[in-house]
């Protein structure tokens, strides 16, 4: 009844597994990340058909670079350091970019009752995002990987080599620099 | 810059919509799968096969020189030592000799001696050629005895010497042979050692933690069906761990429950638990407020109240509790399994917690001041022969962190009951899955975020199957 493997252990095994060119392996790691990958990347690029593009260049790479994967950091840390590294490449190639004003192509498929709302409409969201992609690189990293990849504060550290409390100073940082940018007012 | 301010900035980073991944895309993904892992599979067998048959030569010839040398140490004279000795402080010189000087110096040696260098130099040889992990330097795996001892030195005793002596322990060779001597035996044991892809070993302190987790887990087990045993429900909301156990089974026994089965509330408790601490008052009561955890569209927050009871015996009558949503700040609110029909009790029963929730709809704009909603438990104090009132509010800030950033009993609980709605049909059961394989990481001593990771998963692969399982 109980597992008898910690989560972290378990991944141990799924990246030997992976390693050892087990297929059902790593098409279980796909199951578990691909979509938080996605909504990381949509998050980041406001295009779903292009998130789903770079989701996929995502994980070609990672199975290239997964010899390189030391374990120090959770796996889908990791897969996040590819899919950001991987956005970043994609809007600076040339005749490629991806125009930060292109507004969200956000397709909606949602059963829950109707008085949900959006937060913000797409223009909105999409002056958010280019406020963020307009950070330095070092706090628009830790930004994008806390908040829209779900990086808890201590993986960011271990990745980026800081401290936790580095971290929470880029993030205050980053967030007077977005106030100026994006003109904040208490309501 | 303000808290108001960070507050509105972190609300709207953390409520960045994102639709769900198109059809086919993990399909996509897995059809790259098969060329590299092929291609990368064979490569590393081929290496790892070839690294291991390199070692195991290099031990066996080591193991025959050795050997050989061992026995012609035995058979030898102590003159012939004598002789060896001179030979050997006229070859080993501090001046890093090189192997073709070592050579010559030896083919200049007596005849007789020319048997146990050769020897020694075949071994240099083997050494150097068979060895597959060096790093140029050439690497003797046996060394020559030393020379000034008049008894016949052991091999054990002629390395420790090597090490010791005054002669040559600078250059390449015999440098070498100072670091890097080590007995046949250990040669072997590299020899049958995989050197790529160590499988990591359970830590010690991860199976101590487990171990520990198990029996906490037990404990809490034991205690929730104590619950149980005096009463299903408590302020109408069901407590009763039973529910989540007679789901599990279902999903292990592969089939999906049916929706008619699934008590949420049960599953909201049932995760939320104990409290990690044991509270010092006999009664306490948490107040929590967070966005929701998965499909974070709109202003949907999550409000969650958890009444604690850590004594063993009955210290509070008549309690009643009260949730009062601000409508200045709310636009719709539901409860998730609460009945507030229901909102007193004659007694709270000791030994446990009670968890309601309600999900939220909050209005643009709020103040990260505002009141949200307040939530009063009344009860009578056995203990002290009183009435006593414990008041919380929620306020706008509660609500502007990411899920992320609440605690983990919060996490557990909201997550419990969003998964048990896409037990019931509710969608987005992929993010739940993911959501709690999160938690399970975070907190690996956690047990039951470990059952919340791991059946959200087996849930969210039946995505799609009419549910069958009998439940509660």
């Amino acid at each position: 009844m109980t597992e008898q493997v910690s989560p972290a252990g378990e991944e141990r095994k799924l990246l030997a597994a992976i390693r050892a060119g087990d297929t059902v392996a790593a098409e279980e790691l796909v199951e578990r990340t691909y979509s938080a990958v996605f909504a990381s990347l949509c998050r980041l690029c406001g295009d779903s058909d292009l998130a789903a593009d770079l989701t996929q260049e995502t994980f070609q790479k990672a199975w290239a670079a997964l010899a390189g994967f030391d374990g120090r950091s959770q796996l889908f840390t990791w897969l996040y350091r590819i899919a950001y590294t991987t956005f970043l490449n994609h809007i600076r190639r040339p005749r490629r970019m991806t125009s930060l004003d292109e507004p969200d192509a956000i397709d909606v498929r949602d059963e829950r009752p109707p008085a949900d709302e959006q937060l913000a409409d797409a223009e909105e969201a999409s002056h958010l995002r280019e406020a963020v992609m307009r950070l330095p690189e070092d706090l628009r990293f830790t930004v994008t990987a806390h908040f829209w990849g779900g990086l808890p504060v201590k993986e960011i550290a271990e990745i980026e080599r800081i401290t936790t409390v580095a971290i929470r100073k880029r993030l205050h940082k980053a967030f007077s620099i977005l106030e100026g940018m994006l003109g904040e007012e208490v309501r | 810059m303000n808290s108001n301010r960070k507050a509105d900035i972190q609300r709207r980073l953390a409520l960045a919509s994102v639709p769900k991944p198109p059809e086919g895309l993990a399909d996509r993904i897995k059809a790259d799968i098969p060329k590299y892992l092929k291609a990368t599979g064979n490569d590393r067998q081929r290496h790892s096969r070839s690294i291991s048959l390199n070692l195991r030569v290099a031990a066996s010839f080591l193991l025959l020189i050795s050997a050989v040398f061992t026995a012609v140490q035995l058979m030898s004279p102590e003159e012939e030592m004598q002789s060896m000795k001179t030979v050997a402080t006229a070859t080993y010189s501090p001046a890093s000799p090189s192997l073709p000087e070592l050579q010559r110096a030896i083919a200049a040696a007596p005849q007789e001696e020319v048997r146990v260098e050769i020897a020694e130099e075949a071994a240099a040889s083997v050494a150097m050629t068979r060895t597959g992990e060096t790093d140029g330097a050439p690497v003797l795996a046996h060394a020559a005895p030393p020379r000034a001892r008049r008894d016949m030195p052991t091999v054990e005793e002629a390395e420790r010497a090597i090490q010791n002596a005054e002669v040559g322990v600078t250059g390449n060779l015999v440098g070498r042979v100072a670091e890097a001597a080590p007995p046949p035996a250990q040669m072997a044991d590299v020899a049958g050692v995989t050197p790529t892809f160590p499988a990591a070993a359970p830590a010690p302190q991860a199976a101590r933690r487990e171990a520990a987790a198990t029996a906490a887990f037990s404990k809490e087990a034991k205690a929730a069906d104590s619950v149980a045993a005096s009463g299903d429900t408590i302020f109408g909301i069901s407590v009763d761990p039973a529910v989540f156990h007679r789901i599990k089974a279902t999903l292990e026994q592969g089939e999906r429950p049916s929706a008619d089965s699934v008590n949420i509330a049960a599953l909201v408790n049932y995760f939320a638990g104990a409290p990690a601490r044991k509270p010092r008052r006999d009664v306490t009561l948490e107040v929590e407020g967070s966005p929701v955890p998965v499909g974070v569209e709109g202003r949907r927050g999550m409000v969650r109240f958890t009444i604690d009871t850590p004594a063993a015996k009955v210290v509070a009558k008549n309690a009643t509790i009260e949730i009062d949503i601000n409508h200045a700040a709310v636009t719709t609110f539901r409860p998730i399994g609460v009945d507030p029909a229901a909102a007193a009790e004659d007694a709270l029963p000791g030994s446990t917690s009670i968890t309601g929730l309600y999900e939220v709809e909050l209005r643009p704009g709020i103040s990260a001041r505002e009141r949200v909603a307040t939530v009063t438990l009344r009860y009578h104090s056995v203990n002290e022969n009183r009435e006593r009132v414990i008041r919380k509010e929620l306020r706008g800030r509660d609500f502007a962190g990411a899920w992320t950033a609440a605690s983990r009993r919060h996490r557990l609980a909201s997550l419990g009951a969003v998964w048990g709605e896409t037990l019931k049909g509710a969608a987005s059961e992929a993010e739940v899955a993911r959501r709690a394989e999160e938690l399970a990481t975070q907190s690996p001593d956690d047990s039951r975020a470990r059952e919340l990771s791991r059946l959200a998963a087996v849930s969210s692969r039946m995505r799609g199957t009419p549910g069958t399982g009998s439940g509660g």
